[in-house]
């Protein structure tokens, strides 16, 4: 199983493009390179689950504790998805209300 | 009603290593027993492959050694049973095994409930089951 992970600037916001599915067993992949942004001092993600096949409640554990991880240094993690089959894994478990998630990453970056 | 809804289900089983590994088989292996069920639209058919992922989360963190998918489709519902093996190094699956006992679990509580029909749990088999109905307002 693929899991793509791609870590690009825009104005000064890490966009990290997730590719594949995000499972219990490629969900530690993500999880360390959110860390790796953390520890580099990029504290402004966006993820950009586009591109995201499947996703489930480890990749969901994983992105909240990469939110809280970038708040606790007064930064945020922001989440682009416009797929339905994803979305409705934030809805069924209340996510929609912890994170801001937008439609595309220019919308997100400006939303800054 | 149509001449098939009385034909004998279709059966299929795979045994896997209890490892995170082989959940994305197992997923593959339900979407292959779904293809012939046309009102197995696609996107209940991508909450059933979350659910058995939830469920072999919760088969993994009760220490399951292998995990033996079963899958009964016919025309009217899609039954996938996930059932925990390896015996002796197995612990059984707790009460509340769908309900987030563990950290990895957190939220599959509410995901596996409302993406399928029905879930029935079984202790003493260690087995999860997970039905997807053809027409769910329809008893049975």
């Amino acid at each position: 199983m693929d899991l793509g992970l791609d870590v690009t600037d825009s104005n000064g916001v890490s966009v990290l493009t997730v590719r594949g599915e995000v499972d219990v067993y490629t969900a530690p992949r993500l999880r360390e390179r959110l860390v790796e942004l953390a520890g580099e001092g990029k504290y402004r993600v966006i993820v950009d689950l586009e591109q995201v096949d499947f996703l489930d409640s480890t990749g969901l554990g994983v992105l909240v504790g990469g939110l809280k991880r970038l708040r606790t240094h007064d930064g945020d993690l922001q989440l682009v998805c416009t797929q339905h089959r994803i979305l409705k894994v934030f809805e069924i478990t209340g996510l929609t209300k912890v994170f801001s998630i937008f439609d595309s990453v220019e919308s997100a970056t400006s939303a800054e | 009603m149509t001449e098939n809804d009385n034909a004998v289900p279709e059966f299929a089983r795979l045994e896997v290593p209890a490892r995170a590994e082989f959940v994305s088989v197992l997923r593959l292996v339900v979407g292959a027993a779904a293809a012939n069920y046309e009102w197995l639209r696609t996107e209940r058919l991508d909450d059933l492959k979350l659910a058995i992922s939830e469920a072999c989360i919760a088969l993994m963190a009760a220490d399951a050694v292998t995990i033996q998918l079963t899958t009964y489709a016919s025309q009217a519902q899609l039954d996938v049973e996930l059932s925990a093996g390896g015996a002796s190094a197995a612990r059984s699956l707790p009460d509340n095994a769908l309900e987030g006992s563990t950290k990895a679990f957190e939220f599959g509580t509410p995901l596996v409930s409302m993406l399928v029909d029905q879930v029935t749990v079984s202790r003493e088999s260690d087995t999860v089951k997970l039905t997807v109905l053809r027409d769910p307002e329809i008893v049975h």
